[in-house]
């Protein structure tokens, strides 16, 4: 899901796009592909588009361009089935792209991604939570509770999963995304487990306790773009939500709230296609997009993720950096979510997920 | 065609009508193999091989619980939103073939112009009415109506009326077209002979419009089949569609062999619907019929 982007929504333009030959489809129709500078090599990076990637072309991709005179190609919305396409035919449209955990997880399952080269890349200020051996992490971003004040009637606001569940203390309409991660956890810790001691996760005693909420549950949203408008509309006065979106939201003066007690800490990652003949200059990029100086002008002017280089707190005030998923204060509320569990889980659990959706 | 000796080529050509008529139509069909054909038959090969033979993910699909429910859930919304799409299309193509010309126009040009609209837009404006705090509630409320808001939103109610919305001009077309071919004195004719409005309607001008009926219903139908971004939406809990679970495994799972299947058969599915729809209506028939 992407959790920064605008209207648009990659899921749909893969969905209109269809089942076969994603490839084919970026390759016909064209990805929305900005050009900055053009001498020398060139490297073409995928991001998810939107604010997002636009924080990322002002932090990264012009200041890389200039300094290694590159030329950078951009597109927009990746996921590991193109990724697989790309890499089965050898025919490579991206050099790096910017991959959710779960796609980095079955990609380096299906052997898909380059292991990240250590030579190139400088690790040793890298959070540890954001190194694996095919991706390095980009962003620390959250999904948890948010509300809208205007919502709740000056009631008292609902501030950790177990008062989500309870509906008599709390009420008004609720809504949670449509899929069994994050949800399961969340399950989990309102009927009182300890979040360090979720994985592996007791998912018959998950589904039982999200029983109880499942007909107080109005709208199981499907994207980024939904999960704001619901909140701030007010069909739903408590949901899930990610704290970029809560944040962009907040910044146009809608009375929204993220409650970091019980947020699933997550990641985008760095990654390089299997046998992509540029893959030294993607390493290049990456060691520079992952440097404290890059990562902490990206989190202090254009967008509210987490820098996953521990010393780019240098760069960010510490107003801003109260906003930050990754700051210490909100991270110690959050618990990281386990990728290398959902990995092989994801697909028996999406058919338990939706057999349970329907009945 | 070369033009050398125009009375020989004539006579070829005359004598040959099956050759010319393909090569009238090797474009389409080239174009068909091409974009249809060659794709389907990979999803096909890929369903059944993985990497050797095997019939497991059609087995998978059968004797799982959820797939076949969630295909019932699709073919039941699907029959829903025909009906409903059929209703409102006949009625709006009845008035506009009644209507006077220049209000004719203005009508067909608002419904080509809601083909140009994305469908993300036009659900996005149906949850603006249908919400909580939306168009509709605030309505009936201010007229004191209703005490609580309607939910009609997040359940099968606003599906139907999201995807009808979108369906209409493909089942209005059709139906136009063939009341455009049908002779208005008829009605008269009947009237004249002594029968109601309502025996003319079910006697003479329903009978004449069936061919349009006929096709509009059978494309909008295949066509919600494979619908479900307004389904996921608009719909609440229950409202899964078989194509939705279809993009889970291509893009998330990269069950690609597995997808294959399932879309096997939806396709399948699809077909035999319209086999038996061809059977016993006789669509070949009934678009035979449609005169524009």
């Amino acid at each position: 899901m992407d959790k920064k982007k605008g209207m648009t929504r990659r899921e749909f333009l893969v969905t209109t796009g269809a089942a076969t030959g994603a490839a084919l489809v970026t390759a016909s129709i064209g990805p929305f592909v900005h050009t900055t500078m053009a001498k020398g090599k060139t490297l073409r990076v995928c991001s998810y588009g939107g604010s997002y990637q636009e924080s990322q072309r002002k932090a990264f991709f012009q200041p890389f361009a200039d300094k290694f005179g590159v030329k950078i190609i951009e597109a927009s919305g990746g996921d590991i089935a193109r990724v697989k396409a790309q890499v089965d035919s050898k025919t490579y449209e991206w050099d790096v792209i910017d991959l959710e955990t779960r796609h980095v997880a079955r990609g380096e399952l299906e052997n898909l991604l380059e292991p990240i080269d250590t030579s190139v890349v400088d690790l040793s200020k890298i959070d540890k939570k954001a190194i694996r051996k095919c991706a390095v992490g980009n962003i620390f971003w959250t999904t948890s509770l948010a509300y809208n004040k205007k919502s709740l009637g000056g009631g008292k606001a609902a501030g950790s999963w177990a008062d989500f569940w309870n509906v008599k203390k709390f009420p008004g309409p609720r809504a949670l995304q449509d899929q069994a991660p994050f949800n399961l956890e969340f399950a989990l810790i309102a009927d009182g487990v300890p979040m360090e001691k979720l994985y592996p996760l007791d998912v018959d005693r998950a589904f039982k306790k999200l029983d109880q909420i499942k007909n107080n549950i109005t709208v199981w949203w499907k994207n980024g773009a939904q999960q704001i408008q619901l909140l701030t509309s007010g069909e739903a006065a408590y949901g899930s939500a990610w704290n970029g979106r809560v944040n962009v939201a907040q910044k146009k003066g809608v009375p929204l709230k993220i409650v970091w007690q019980g947020g699933c800490l997550d990641l985008d990652w760095w990654c390089v296609p299997k046998g992509n003949p540029n893959k030294d200059l993607a390493m290049k990029f990456i060691n520079f997009a992952c440097s404290a100086k890059r990562q902490g002008e990206q989190m202090q002017k254009y967008i509210a993720y987490g820098p996953t280089n521990l010393d780019a707190f240098k760069y960010i005030t510490p107003e801003r950096a109260k906003e930050l998923p990754s700051y210490p204060e909100n991270l110690k509320k959050q618990f990281a979510m386990d990728a290398d569990y959902w990995g092989p889980k994801l697909a028996p659990l999406t058919e338990r997920w939706k057999t349970w959706m329907i009945s | 065609m070369k033009r050398n000796g125009t009375s020989s080529t004539g006579r070829t050509l005359a004598l040959k009508p099956g050759l010319r008529y393909f090569l009238l139509v090797s474009p389409a069909l080239v174009a068909l193999l091409l974009l249809f054909a060659y794709p389907i038959s990979i999803i096909l090969i890929k369903s059944v091989f993985d990497p050797q033979f095997t019939l497991k993910h059609y087995i998978y699909f059968f004797t799982n619980s959820l797939y076949i429910r969630v295909m019932w859930i699709t073919i039941e919304i699907s029959v829903l939103t025909t009906l409903t799409s059929l209703v409102v299309g006949y009625i709006l193509a009845y008035v506009l073939r009644r209507a006077r010309p220049g209000i004719r126009n203005i009508f067909l040009m608002a419904i080509l112009l809601s083909f140009m609209i994305s469908l993300l837009v036009r659900n996005y404006s149906w949850i603006l009415v249908l919400q909580r705090n939306g168009a509709i509630n605030i309505l009936l409320t201010y007229f004191g109506l209703i005490d609580h808001p309607l939910k009609l939103l997040h359940n099968k109610f606003g599906v139907v009326v999201g995807m009808t919305h979108i369906f209409i001009p493909y089942i209005a077309f059709p139906i136009y077209s063939v009341m455009m071919g049908m002779d208005l004195n008829l009605e008269k004719a009947a009237q004249n002979l002594g029968a109601t409005r309502w025996q003319t309607f079910w006697r003479v001008s329903f009978p004449l419009s069936l061919p349009g009926i006929g096709a509009g219903a059978l494309l909008v139908f295949i066509m919600a089949l494979g619908f479900f971004i307004t389904p996921a939406l608009l719909g609440g809990r229950k409202e899964q569609m078989i194509s939705n679970l279809i993009q889970i495994q291509v893009v998330d799972l990269l069950n690609w062999p597995f997808a294959s299947a399932m879309s096997a058969i939806l396709l399948v599915v699809t077909l035999i619907i319209f086999f038996i729809y061809n059977r016993y209506l006789g669509a070949e028939r009934l678009w035979g019929g449609v005169k524009i």
